[in-house]
């Protein structure tokens, strides 16, 4: 399918579709899963991994820049051949398809544990596949003017883990380098993984209006949000917890809320929970709507609406078999070495591949 | 656009008024022609005749008694020809609208609008002279748009004086009335007005095809126009703006929007507005700009009180007391514990009572409507609370959603916010605050991809827009709003110039 008049976004648009399409399930447990490898510089590596997610965003540019195109299968069509373009965008679209399982088995997890224990798992997952459904099958522009919406809603989350401030102890996560910067690295190898979101550039880029340096910077601007936020949370939790506290509370942002009270409201995990359950949301249907958009240009389709449906019921589906926490983990560690792929390996040799066809001509 | 499309395939019924299929011409003699209309009225009593002798020929005058104007028939008509007693017919008859007609056919369509048809003996040629008779009330404020200040007069049922009234507001040459007349039984005259430099004009065209293609029998309300032309009629938001204020309309025209104007009905249809224009009122520019900011703030406080307060109340004494402080737990939970139903019967019960009593009161004269108010409002609000049928919180939460959806200035908005709260109510007993969260997001997913002729509903929020906040929940100082961008216009345009004359090319 080509991009119409109503698909075009602005590069402000882009910019909160990469961002919201970033800020997904994450946020919760990362201070967690970095301070496991890097102990007090979990924020140090929190801010690599942001730093390596917009070497990435640059290389999917130059990959773009290079191969203008009507969308992304002809993009590839032109640059690596008709049979290797479609595969790439079958496995893209799969790929999209996985990280939906991913984010809603995740969200169940969390959502099971702190809202609702005894509520059947289907009813979990169709609340959000509903709203995200609702929103995805719209047009690009509609999703975004939403996205932008919503992006509000980050002020009140950033709001909310401020007030975290008033026990502290700043001495916590010091020395930042106690494991080293081995350590840090390898946290910021497994933090790489929450920054996903941006490969969105891929399917989307084309549909955005104005210059190349326009769209750079939208999507640089929109990686250096995320950053910012999940620096700034995984901060907030690492001078909140004793080191050794740490490794046992999962989500450590929940449990920052939960100590203190704001006197009109007590329980502010709770309002917490359900601004970040419209992060997931919006997740949840920027990779739904990336997934059936392949698909759609795959079947050079008129619209995406139909495989969005099928898209998500198959996720919805997918996703009520990976909750118990052995399959979890598999799904989890498949996927990483899936990025590694999709997010690193790919790209860059597309890119090398540009690079030698465009010194050809 | 596509719903429209596919409406007007419906097959056109021919105005099934008794029209021949043939034309057929005047004749030179007199009685032919007045036996001919009377049969094609099927004889209708109203019909009267009158003799009339001029040039020294046999005439008649013809005319419906319910729709003509008597006197004015005598001064223009009939007085001058008796005192003339020959000349040109045209020369004497005094009638500001004069026609010479050939075809019968059309004589019928005349004499029914409230013409006067002459017919002289020998002459093949009907005279049509414009007598019809105008009953209209007096202009006066509308009761249901009043003000604090301002101008106190309203729409009436008579186009004429309604277009005057605008007219007379805005002396300016670009403002245009287009005329179209609907229904297919029945001719509705009705009235596009516009600034002719500042309305887009695929806007005109657009709005122009939908009116013509409008394939009802008859216009009985604005309401008809309103559901044939709006973009989606699935959508519980209201996408067009009626008001009987012209001081509001001409606001609008102003801006750059239409407004549609019907004869027999004080309501003017404004298009498009996004969902911010149901908020603003007239009063809002006459006070100043810091009250007018304040007041308009509250209303949108309002706005979130009507429709979310109930949801969240439920959600909270359901699954989430904890998110209230200590020791309102306790009070709430005390009055919760006498009732034996859910908080979610409990609070349909209330705005179901509630929504009763508005009924009621709407159709009962004034007098009994206030017995009414004492019998809801007082009997039953406190003996509800005596039996334990309703804990004391939720009456709290239903009185402030009801005077919260009170205080907006458009009714249509105010009733889809009352509508709106009943989903929201069941996500909210469902799922707690995720299923307000969920049911929120698919409301403003809607209002995110509810457009109204090509403009965004909820502007200036989706898509984002700094500069419309200028006349949204803060009034700026009026020169502010001067170079404030509006969506039905051009970007470019600023909108003082524009009215000068020099806005476009």
């Amino acid at each position: 399918m080509n991009y119409s008049v109503k698909d075009k976004i602005t590069p402000n648009q882009f910019l909160f579709f990469i961002l919201q399409t970033q800020l997904g399930v994450g946020i919760l447990s990362l201070a967690h899963q970095i301070h496991k490898d890097a102990k007090g510089g979990a924020w140090i590596s929190v801010l690599i991994g942001g730093l390596i997610s917009q070497i990435m965003i640059v290389i999917f540019w130059v990959l773009l820049k290079r191969n203008k195109a009507s969308n992304f299968l002809q993009a590839m069509e032109k640059l690596v051949g008709k049979i290797t373009a479609k595969g790439l965008v079958i496995g893209y679209s799969c790929f999209y398809a996985l990280v939906t399982v991913l984010e809603l088995s995740e969200y169940i997890r969390i959502m099971t544990k702190w809202v609702f224990p005894e509520t059947p798992v289907w009813i979990n997952i169709l609340i959000v596949a509903t709203a995200a459904v609702y929103l995805a099958k719209e047009s690009l522009r509609v999703i975004s003017r939403m996205y932008l919406f919503v992006s509000f809603l980050i002020f009140p989350l950033v709001i909310f883990t401020i007030f975290g401030f008033k026990n502290v102890h700043f001495t916590y996560p010091m020395p930042f380098l106690e494991e080293g910067w081995l350590g840090i690295f390898k946290g910021a190898n497994l933090s790489f993984f929450y920054f996903l979101g941006y490969e969105a550039m891929l399917l989307t880029y084309f549909a955005v209006e104005g210059s190349d340096k326009d769209k750079l910077k939208a999507a640089s601007l929109g990686n250096l949000f995320v950053t910012l936020v999940y620096t700034f949370t995984t901060y907030v939790c690492l001078i909140s917890f004793a080191p050794n506290e740490l490794p046992l509370v999962p989500e450590p942002v929940l449990y920052v809320l939960k100590s203190y009270s704001l006197h009109v409201v007590e329980r502010i995990d709770l309002l917490f929970l359900s601004i970040w359950m419209v992060s997931v949301t919006t997740s949840v249907c920027s990779f739904v709507y990336l997934s059936s958009i392949g698909v759609a240009q795959l079947c050079k389709a008129k619209n995406h609406k139909k495989f969005v449906y099928w898209i998500a019921a198959v996720c919805c589906i997918g996703t009520t078999f990976t909750l118990t926490p052995h399959r979890g983990e598999m799904l989890d560690d498949f996927i990483k070495i899936l990025s590694y792929g999709f997010v690193f390996a790919i790209p860059i040799l597309l890119l090398i591949i540009s690079l030698f066809r465009g010194r050809e001509s | 656009m596509k719903r429209i499309r596919r409406k007007a395939r419906i097959p056109h019924f021919e105005k099934s008024l008794s029209f021949s299929p043939e034309a057929k011409d005047v004749s030179p003699s007199v009685k032919e022609n007045i036996d001919y209309i009377k049969e094609q009225l099927f004889n209708t009593d109203d019909i009267l005749e009158r003799d009339i002798y001029f040039d020294d020929r046999q005439g008649k005058l013809i005319f419906l008694e319910t729709l003509s104007d008597k006197h004015l028939i005598m001064e223009s008509i009939i007085k001058p020809l008796e005192r003339a007693k020959v000349g040109v017919v045209e020369h004497v008859i005094t009638s500001s609208g004069f026609e010479v007609g050939e075809s019968l056919d059309k004589a019928i369509s005349w004499i029914i609008s409230g013409k006067s048809l002459l017919f002289l003996e020998g002459i093949p040629e009907m005279y049509v002279c414009e007598t019809g008779l105008v009953i209209k009330r007096d202009v006066r404020e509308p009761d249901n748009e009043g003000i604090v200040r301002g101008s106190h007069d309203g729409f009436i049922e008579n186009l004429i004086t309604n277009l005057h009234m605008i007219r007379n507001r805005i002396e300016n040459p670009n403002l245009v009335v287009q005329y179209f007349t609907l229904g297919k039984k029945s001719d509705t005259k009705v009235a596009l007005v516009y600034m002719k430099n500042l309305a887009k004009e695929e806007l005109i065209d657009e709005v122009a095809r939908r009116l013509n293609l409008i394939p009802t029998d008859f216009i009985l309300s604005p309401g008809f126009i309103g559901e044939y032309i709006e973009d989606d009629t699935y959508s519980p938001f209201p996408q067009l703006l009626y008001t009987e204020r012209p001081d509001r309309t001409i606001a609008y025209i102003m801006e750059g929007r239409f407004a549609i104007l019907s004869e027999g009905n004080p309501t003017a249809i404004i298009a498009p507005v996004t969902l911010f224009s149901f908020y603003q009122s007239p009063d809002d520019y006459h006070s100043r700009w810091m009250f007018g900011s304040l007041i308009r703030t509250i209303r949108f406080a309002s706005f979130l009180i009507a429709f979310i307060l109930p949801g969240l109340y439920i959600s909270v004494v359901t699954f989430h007391p904890e998110v209230l402080p200590i020791e309102l737990i306790y009070s709430v939970k005390s009055s919760i514990e006498r009732v034996p139903y859910p908080s979610l019967i409990e609070a349909f019960f209330m705005e179901l009572t509630l929504e009763l009593i508005r009924e009621a009161g709407i159709r009962l004269p004034t007098r009994v409507s206030q017995t009414i108010g004492i019998v809801g409002g007082l009997v039953i609000g406190d003996s509800v609370v005596q039996t334990g049928l309703v804990s004391l919180p939720m009456i709290i939460v239903v009185a402030l959603t009801a005077i919260s959806a009170f205080v907006v200035p458009s009714h249509e908005l105010s009733s889809t916010v009352r509508l709106l709260r009943f989903p929201l109510m069941i996500a909210a007993a469902m799922f707690g605050f995720i299923g307000m969260a969920a049911g929120l997001f698919l409301i403003f997913t809607h209002l995110a991809k509810l457009e109204t002729f090509g403009n965004p509903y909820f502007s200036p929020f989706m898509p984002f827009k700094l500069k419309g906040f200028k006349d949204t929940f803060i009034r700026f100082p009026l020169w502010h709003l001067n170079k404030s961008t509006k969506d039905s216009t051009p970007d470019e345009r600023n909108s003082e110039k524009a009215i000068l004359g020099e806005g476009r090319k």
